[in-house]
């Protein structure tokens, strides 16, 4: 299945978007883990594991926990440590 | 009856405006407005700043902004207004980048409304901070880890 995957803060200058492929019954885990992947094919030197690892992943709603089960089609957004106000 | 109104704004094209937000939110009933007006600071860290540009996820920071206000409404004995609004886009030295509107009978819950909201939005909220030096760097801001539940 293809997830949407919007990216905000230090994310979006890789790329507005990207389109993540996942196998069926994937969960935000897994999509975290593919999410790696495929920046460090974009980008090797960019080094965002970490920055990955303290994000969050959303709909345009709430906070997503890791155990959700995502459906093909489905657009979401990474959302990195927040510094707003 | 509490009315709450939130809203993130292009500063290019509807900066904020605090003159408007206030008219917007007080009610005749209100004896107290307090208003949190954040604007943009030009140093940082011991670095010199000359503008920020604000990224932020609008349809979840303003749901974000709403249970907020909601949470603030619920500890505030008697009837208050609450607007929250925060703008995206870059904006230079001395601009605004938030404003909060609360207006209640009295001013205790009006100082203890406010203070609550910014401090949960800055820990909340889907917005981030890309800070642009006058020695020509950027750098987005270290920020704060959001919990599962926003």
């Amino acid at each position: 299945m293809k997830i949407k995957l919007q990216l905000y803060g230090a994310f979006s200058q890789l790329a507005e978007s990207l389109e993540i492929s996942l196998s069926e019954k994937s969960s935000i885990t897994e999509l975290r883990e593919a999410f790696k992947q495929v920046i460090s094919k974009l980008n090797p030197e960019a080094h965002l594991d970490n920055l990955i690892d303290s994000s969050r992943f959303a709909n345009d709603f709430e906070i997503l926990p890791e155990s959700t089960k995502l459906a093909d089609g489905d657009q979401l957004a990474i959302l990195p440590p927040v510094s707003g106000g | 009856m509490s009315k709450i109104f939130v809203d993130v704004c292009n500063h290019q094209i509807n900066p904020i405006n605090p003159v408007e937000l206030l008219k917007l939110t007080q009610s005749p009933c209100h004896g107290a407005s307090d208003i949190f007006l954040g604007t943009v600071r030009d140093m940082n860290l011991g670095r010199k700043v000359k503008a920020v540009s604000y990224d932020v996820h609008d349809k979840l920071a303003c749901q974000v902004f709403k249970t907020i206000c909601h949470e603030a409404i619920e500890f505030t004995e008697g009837d208050i207004n609450l607007s929250v609004v925060h703008a995206q886009g870059r904006l230079n030295v001395g601009e605004s980048s938030i404003i909060i509107v609360v207006c209640t009978p009295h001013r205790a819950e009006a100082f203890k409304a406010c203070r609550y909201v910014i401090e949960e939005i800055k820990h909340r909220a889907p917005v981030w901070k890309k800070e642009h030096y006058i020695d020509g760097d950027s750098k987005w801001v270290q920020g704060h880890a959001l919990c599962q539940h926003a």
